[in-house]
């Protein structure tokens, strides 16, 4: 029989008292009385060791045909990632990476923990306002890692080392077209992300959203040969161009929604694709998005069902 | 004189800071073992007192000190508590997949000891959650609240934020279920 009165309980190490303590009075010291309460966590992400990192989109894939690479820093090197902390904590403000850097981190974090990618490398990228989108090479395949939900301040403002690695890693093996060259609908997948337009408040209610949600529609990978433009029509009547380089395409949107997520769309999405020679392929996604058994959406995240 | 919880509510809802150290100091590790036997993981649950303490500095317009026992500030940040372990329990299923395929971190410089109590103490609370994983969160939520945490059932209705009759039922329905339940377990 269990014992109801006597769970076990225990104490904070004197270490682990004072790290948390420090974190928390960094975060919180400089933070502007004035500023709108929302904001404060992008503040308290930088100086706080880690985030909790809910939220970076990714697709993996296998290896797949050649491997390009340029000359970008090796995923999780933390080479060109400043440091949170300083050698004086307390009393030298701590160094804070800016949005796109701390994007860049998480990406990184989240990739080098997929089995093969220990020493993934970005190959390319593409920045959109609100976000940028990664792709890593391995030789083990190629990783699609997209920052917008780390851009959000809301969700981007706390936790420690542990959590981080415990819970960080983003992805999915959603879409194993990414490192695919050839053009099929299943390449063309489409990946979703949604967030609320404001924090949880979790001192009234961690389901309590004061306001609507952003939806972030995703899509991308290896360049395929031969392609000029990629171009995507939504069922709303949205038509959102992808970017196509050397390396890579992507393809976002973010827009807002009622529900959070786009679903129970009646028509397909409809993907023009342009080659080089000016000839067209159309593509059409009649269930453009993955989900769950049950039908709920699926998540891009790990273990996103 | 030690400075009252009341009174640190007062100058923490101005905007200090250090009014929200001292508030840490004095209750971190209550949460902490709180947070401990809602998610039965002490990696997990030091996050979770992070993120509370975090949580009530973004919320501390809202900060209270109750004084029915002596003005404490302890109903006001077990219920910050409660909805942050609510939704990391969630997290967890969540992410128990990706959990299983990443490397354990490392605790420092823990010695083998004190990795083993606390290997032990996550193992017997988990046995105990999974004895009460059939009772409604909400329940579960306050045996962790009066029964383990020691919260009359007056503040555990204020850090719940419902009246205390409330409390007294689901305690007792949680009581009635939960010791079926175990009787059950132990037939088996």
């Amino acid at each position: 029989m269990i014992d109801q009165n006597h769970p076990p309980g225990g104490r904070l190490t004197d270490q682990q008292r004072a790290m948390m303590r420090a974190d928390l009075m960094a975060a919180t010291q400089d933070a502007p009385k004035t500023a709108r309460r929302w904001l404060a966590p992008l503040a308290i992400a930088a100086s706080v060791a880690a985030l909790v990192g809910v939220g970076v989109a990714g697709v993996a894939l296998r290896a797949g045909d050649d491997g390009r690479t340029t000359g970008v820093p090796a995923a999780g090197t933390g080479s060109d990632a400043p440091s949170t902390r300083t050698d004086t904590p307390g009393l030298t403000p701590p160094t804070r990476p800016n949005a796109e850097e701390l994007g860049r981190q998480q990406c990184d974090e989240s990739v080098i923990y997929q089995d093969g990618f220990e020493n993934a490398q970005v190959a390319d990228s593409v920045s959109y306002d609100g976000g940028t989108t990664y792709l890593y090479e391995s030789g083990q395949g190629r990783w699609l890692c997209d920052d917008w939900r780390t851009r959000i301040p809301a969700y981007n403002y706390f936790s420690t080392e542990k959590l981080k690695s415990a819970i960080m890693a983003p992805v999915i093996s959603v879409a194993r077209s990414v490192g695919d060259r050839s053009l099929s609908a299943e390449r063309f997948e489409i990946h979703q992300a949604s967030m609320p337009d404001e924090p949880k408040t979790y001192a009234m209610d961690p389901d309590h959203y004061d306001g609507g949600f952003h939806t972030q529609l995703l899509a991308g990978g290896v360049a395929p040969d031969g392609v000029a433009a990629i171009s995507y029509a939504f069922p709303t009547g949205e038509v959102v161009e992808a970017t196509v380089t050397d390396t890579m395409w992507q393809m976002v949107s973010v827009t807002p929604s009622d529900t959070g997520y786009h679903e129970g769309w009646s028509d397909p999405v409809v993907v023009t694709v342009t080659k080089a020679d000016g000839s067209t392929q159309e593509f059409e996604l009649a269930d453009p998005f993955g989900s769950c058994d049950d039908g709920t959406i699926q998540e891009v995240f790990v273990g996103g069902c | 004189l030690e400075t009252s919880d009341a009174e640190l509510v007062e100058l923490l809802r101005s905007g200090s800071s250090q009014a929200l150290g001292e508030l840490f100091d004095r209750h971190a590790d209550r949460i902490y073992t709180y947070c401990f036997r809602r998610t039965t993981s002490w990696a997990v649950a030091q996050d979770a007192t992070s993120m509370v303490f975090l949580e009530a500095w973004r919320a501390r317009d809202r900060a209270a000190a109750y004084d029915d026992t002596g003005s404490s500030a302890l109903p006001w940040l077990y219920g910050i508590a409660t909805n942050v372990c609510r939704n990391l329990v969630r997290s967890q299923r969540r992410h128990l997949a990706a959990l299983g395929r990443l490397p354990r971190p490392t605790d420092g410089p823990d010695h083998a000891d004190e990795v083993g109590e606390r290997v032990d103490s996550e193992r017997v609370m988990g046995r105990i959650a999974v004895e009460m994983a059939d009772l409604p969160e909400r329940d579960r939520e306050v045996i962790a609240l009066v029964v383990w945490s020691g919260l009359t059932y007056e503040q555990a209705a204020q850090a719940l934020g419902v009246p205390v009759g409330t409390v007294r039922s689901r305690l007792a329905r949680a009581r009635t279920r939960l010791g079926a339940a175990v009787w059950t377990g132990d037939e088996g």
